[in-house]
């Protein structure tokens, strides 16, 4: 894959990207070095990627890795402007309510609803078997629409 | 089945992470591609040696991959793994989401012990599937144990936690589906609405239940025991990078596997029982597809705060 091709794919996929990094990652500029990292590895090991149509789970997984060791390195707190942004109910309460999960419910509950990957690439995606994706898809369920009862219309 | 919609809840995309990525892709050099399984071997040696160093089949340094109901190593997952599915194509958005909020408000009504199923003219559908809620551990088991299917039981709220919600699932045999009172409803746009009322038989028929114990503080236990019809050796448990993981010998399970991190404990556990059949989906025995055969129960334990022994201890309690 050339560079050309690969920025093609990538710029197809950015807005997957961003969702993904942002599901784990609170602050912007965490999901800007998340990206930039993953972009870079998965650039560095394109010969390893087998078919092109593979290409954006490929780097989901990739980048996955990535807001998974900027976690490692600071612990997750939420920046005075997102709060801010979730008391706002303007600003989105789904996506307040999509933040008080826990990330792994969070992850799974985004790559399935929003992402649209079916179970079994979810559990891929999360090395974690089936049974516990459609387990976090349940809690995930439950808990928005409480929280979103509770927050009002 | 997707019966709940988030839709894009996220905010646009911001400017910096648009122009970081922008500049980083203009930056990328067109340099010879590395050959990366030399790396990756030496990682997995290391790995094998510090493993037999310790003793035990404990992750030793970093993994990522998926090991067997012994801890064995069956394939291990460079971050460039591909997919046997290729990636979906995004539906174009405003049908999918007037379709799916359509499908929503629909769904909504479904009352328990009913099986619903929508199908559009033009595409598949969704469906959601008998369920049946509980208000206490209690009547849960007296539930179950009225039923046909040999699940484990839980016996116990663990210390510090609360009942929080429990639900259990139900297949369809060749016999109740003859009897079940299935009604078609014209829906709006090409859509066709199938109610599947099987009557109180179903009952006796669970394929899965799920409970969910909370902590004031927030921490939970969640367990998911379902039937399955899959080979005990086509299972492939995934494990990432910062998670140890070992092989456990618990008592009424065939295998079991501790999976934990930091932050998480899981333990994945099967158990055989004697062959049943059924269906999970009506359209299977109308389709005159053989039935499924469920040959174990798979039980997943899943905790944010309980230590490694207090959820083997848990489980071990079961009956």
């Amino acid at each position: 894959m050339d560079k050309g091709a690969f920025a093609a794919r990538v710029a197809a996929c950015e807005r997957k990207l961003y969702r993904v990094a942002r599901t784990m990652l609170r602050a912007d500029a965490d999901c800007e070095d998340a990206v930039q990292e993953a972009l870079l590895r998965a650039w560095r090991s394109r010969d390893s990627l087998r078919e092109e149509k593979y290409f954006d789970t490929w780097l989901i997984r990739i980048l996955i890795n990535e807001c998974r060791n900027i976690q490692r390195r600071s612990p997750p707190t939420l920046p005075l402007d997102r709060a801010a942004d979730a008391a706002d109910p303007e600003k989105g309460a789904p996506l307040a309510a999509l933040e008080g999960l826990s990330e792994k419910v969070r992850l799974a509950m985004v790559l399935y609803y929003v992402e649209g990957y079916p179970v079994g690439d979810v559990a891929k995606l999360l090395k974690i078997p089936a049974g516990t994706v459609k387990w976090r898809l349940s809690q995930g369920r439950k808990q928005l629409r409480k929280r979103m009862k509770e927050e009002g219309p | 089945m997707k019966e709940f919609h988030l839709g894009d809840p996220f905010p646009p995309t911001p400017e910096g992470f648009h122009l970081r990525l922008k500049g980083t892709l203009e930056g990328l050099k067109e340099e010879p591609m590395r050959r990366r399984h030399k790396v990756g071997t030496a990682i997995l040696v290391t790995a094998t040696i510090l493993t037999l160093l310790i003793g035990t089949a404990l992750a030793a340094g970093y993994f990522s991959g998926e090991i067997d109901w012994t801890g064995r190593k069956i394939s291990e997952d460079p971050p460039q793994e591909p997919f046997a599915t290729p990636t979906p194509a995004p539906p174009g958005t405003e049908g999918a989401e007037a379709r799916n909020e359509y499908e929503h408000t629909i769904l909504e009504n479904q009352p328990e012990g009913e099986y619903w199923q929508i199908r559009w003219e033009d595409r598949g559908g969704t469906s959601q599937g008998c369920r049946k809620a509980f208000a206490s551990l209690d009547e849960l088991n007296e539930f179950l144990v009225e039923g046909i299917t040999p699940f484990l039981l839980l016996t116990e709220v663990p210390d510090g936690y609360t009942f929080e919600a429990a639900y259990c699932m139900f297949y369809f045999s060749a016999d109740i589906l003859d009897k079940a009172t299935v009604e078609t409803e014209a829906l709006a746009e090409g859509a066709t609405l199938t109610k599947v009322m099987p009557g109180a038989d179903i009952y006796a028929l669970t394929c899965e239940y799920a409970v969910d114990f909370r902590r004031a503080d927030g921490s939970y236990l969640s367990i998911w025991a379902s039937l399955s019809s899959t080979d005990i050796d086509d299972y492939g448990i995934g494990v990432n990078g910062d998670e140890s993981y070992e092989a456990l010998k618990l008592p009424k399970m065939e295998h079991a596997l501790f999976i934990g991190s930091d932050d998480h404990r899981h333990i994945a556990a099967i158990a055989q029982i004697p062959d049943m059949e059924g269906y999970i989906y009506p359209d299977q025995y109308w389709d005159g597809i053989a039935p499924d055969t469920f040959s174990h129960v798979d039980y997943s334990f899943d905790t944010n705060n309980m230590t490694k022994d207090e959820l083997i201890a848990f489980v071990q309690s079961m009956r």
